[in-house]
């Protein structure tokens, strides 16, 4: 890539936008641009609705056990192309290889889920519900279903969404991050190779335009973003307005309960790898760290020397633990909140602007591991979702306050807790208002087969992506009543 | 210089594993020693297949929910340069496959508990370590 206009994938053929607005794609580690995201006209989307809904009846009408061979096929391209997929990634976002390995991994573990769809789309059936009378449900695929997809996690998200789609007998449009969208036109590359039939999956780049066309046409079904939950909000009524099935992910604020029997040395590993992995650019990224106790002061000590360990560096060094942050933008709000929080009498103890003043760091996005001890639960860098690898400590009496604090905060996406009582873990999980809960888990992360959830404002519709949840949001259930005369 | 990453350890090992395989296929050319080809062969075979298990690894088991920090592996304890086998005797040669294998025996003992928080990657250290013992007993 060279700084190149990205093409879109419509109908089975790559495509130029007929836009002259791009936005550049710059890989945050160098600065170095590598390439231009057409921000796509409405006609562009009219077009690819126009092509998937075509291919849809025709897809629809095979037969399940051919459709997920495309994906057998998919996943066996997606493993042989691996090395050179994970680097995409990480040359485009920012992260550690590792973090791209892990990402690449989940996307194909749903790949691999979505390939059960003969189990998983099956109905049910009872009979004699009255004398000579049957009944059934079955699970029927709609049309022309569409993600807007994250910058943080450019292969996974959209993974979540599409194969459960196509695999049930849906088309598909994806709209990918117009900050990150290389890694998803690898990925079309591939599905180009297999041969999956036109207009099944298709990519189109842009912004709101593109998005407001996809929600109003009547043509389309349903909408799976995930994003912040400013947007997230507006998309879920704009999709009520016009009836369309929505399921959005919105931001976080994740608090890490840590209790006084907690093991402190097997913890330390965990908040590492929860507030600053990926550059705590993950919607399950720890948020704020609540010490209960008299665990604080000991906790600290080693936690700001676990962190000041880390080293800090372009993501395609192995040796890296964290790379930059995925943007300029987003490395200037994360420097406003680390400001803010000093601003608002939260005591910096780790200073991740530091690491920005490192020649061979310069050009980049950077911002190191931050910890705030003193912080306050209504200040804004314990309110907020920063996105970025910044740990406020707010420190309680005991589990009550804790969760007091936990349910002041309007976000509800995940919530861990460390502790060695099972009494504690009991009440945390059932108690707590989050949607993914860890106990002794920094990142709570579902895998394929359970849904990623989400309460409160980090998500809004009914059903979640991934898991049994992501099949019921693709298909309709059908009821069908039968009697035969004699 | 420590390996702190699990990308930094299967890297380390990958390129370990080659080094091995090189000297491996040279001295199933170039030793006359019976007994040691047909234990080279056997080396051989192990390091083709340990290479292959790696990159599967590093491509299967990286889970971004459990990438915790590796503490304490010092790379220089476990290194090793490449020997170009002809041009040292036949007894220098079976030391420096002693000194290879201890080596690597050593760097898959200590990195399977260094990163027993990912289990499958540690039994597979494990296995590695193993394999290339029972054989070293043979030399």
């Amino acid at each position: 890539m060279n700084g190149e206009i990205l093409k879109n994938y419509i109908n089975g053929k790559w495509v130029d936008s007929t836009t002259d607005r791009t936005r550049d794609v710059i890989n945050p580690a160098s600065g170095d641009l590598l390439a231009k995201t057409p921000i796509c006209t409405r006609e562009e989307a009219l077009e690819t609705i126009k092509a998937a809904k075509e291919a849809f009846w025709k897809w629809r009408t095979t037969p399940a056990q051919s459709r997920i061979r495309y994906l057998y096929d998919f996943r066996d391209a997606l493993e042989e192309n691996f090395d050179d997929l994970v680097e995409v990634v990480t040359q485009e976002h920012g992260k550690t290889l590792d973090e791209s390995r892990g990402e690449y991994r989940r996307a194909i573990e749903n790949v691999e889920a979505a390939t059960h769809i003969p189990s998983l789309q099956m109905g049910y059936n009872f009979e004699e519900i009255a004398s000579g009378i049957d009944e059934m449900v079955i699970k029927q695929p709609l049309g022309v279903f569409f993600c807007v997809a994250p910058f943080n996690f450019p292969v996974m998200v959209p993974a979540w969404f599409w194969p459960y789609a196509i695999a049930t007998g849906n088309t598909y449009i994806v709209k990918p991050s117009d900050q990150c969208p290389i890694s998803m036109i690898k990925q079309f590359e591939l599905l180009d190779e297999i041969g999956l039939p036109k207009g099944v999956v298709n990519l189109l780049h842009g912004g709101a335009e593109v998005v407001n066309a996809l929600i109003e046409s009547p043509d389309t079904v349903g909408l799976s973003f995930v994003g912040s939950t400013k947007i997230g909000k507006l998309l879920y009524k704009k999709c009520g307005d016009v009836g369309k099935r929505v399921q959005v992910q919105g931001g976080a604020k994740n608090f890490i309960t840590i209790m006084p029997d907690a093991n402190i040395d097997r913890t330390i590993p965990n908040l590492i790898t929860s507030f600053f992995g990926n550059a705590g650019q993950r919607c399950l990224a720890g948020g704020v760290l609540l010490t209960v106790g008299n665990i604080h002061n000991p906790l600290i000590e080693k936690l700001v020397e676990a962190a000041k360990q880390m080293k800090i560096g372009n993501g395609m060094d192995e040796d890296n633990h964290m790379g930059p942050l995925a943007s300029e933008a987003g490395m200037k709000k994360v420097l406003e909140y680390i400001q803010k929080g000093i601003d608002e009498g939260a005591t910096l103890i780790l200073d991740g602007r530091e690491v920005r003043n490192e020649e061979s760091l310069k050009n980049g996005f950077y911002v190191g591991p931050t910890i705030f001890k003193s912080v306050k639960p209504e200040m804004s860098i314990a309110q907020e979702e920063i996105f970025g690898p910044v740990m406020p400590i707010v420190n309680v009496k005991n589990l009550d306050e804790a969760i007091e604090v936990i349910h002041d905060n309007p976000y509800g996406n995940a919530s861990s807790i460390f502790t060695s009582s099972g009494k504690s873990a009991r009440d945390y999980q059932y108690r707590v208002q989050a949607g993914n809960i860890g106990i002794n888990i920094g990142v709570a992360a579902p895998i394929a087969t359970f849904p990623f959830s989400g309460m409160k404002d980090s998500f809004k519709g009914d059903l979640h992506g991934q898991g049994k949840s992501g099949i019921d949001f693709f298909t309709e259930d059908k009821v069908v009543i039968t009697r035969w005369f004699d | 210089m420590f390996l702190e990453t699990l990308g930094a350890t299967i890297k380390f090992a990958l390129n370990q594993e080659t080094v091995l395989l090189d000297f491996f296929q040279s001295m199933q050319i170039n030793s006359k020693n019976e007994n040691l080809k047909k234990i080279i062969d056997r080396l051989y075979q192990l390091s083709t297949r340990n290479l292959k298990r790696l990159k599967r690894i590093r491509r299967e088991n990286t889970t971004e929910m459990i990438l915790e920090p590796i503490k304490g592996l010092e790379k220089s304890k476990f290194t090793f340069d490449k020997v170009v086998v002809n041009e040292i005797s036949e007894l220098e040669v079976v030391n420096c496959l002693k000194n290879y294998l201890t080596r690597i025996i050593l760097f898959y003992s200590e990195s399977a508990e260094k990163i027993s928080f990912i289990g499958e990657v540690s039994y597979v250290f494990e296995q590695f370590k193993e394999k290339y013992q029972e054989l070293l007993s043979l030399i």
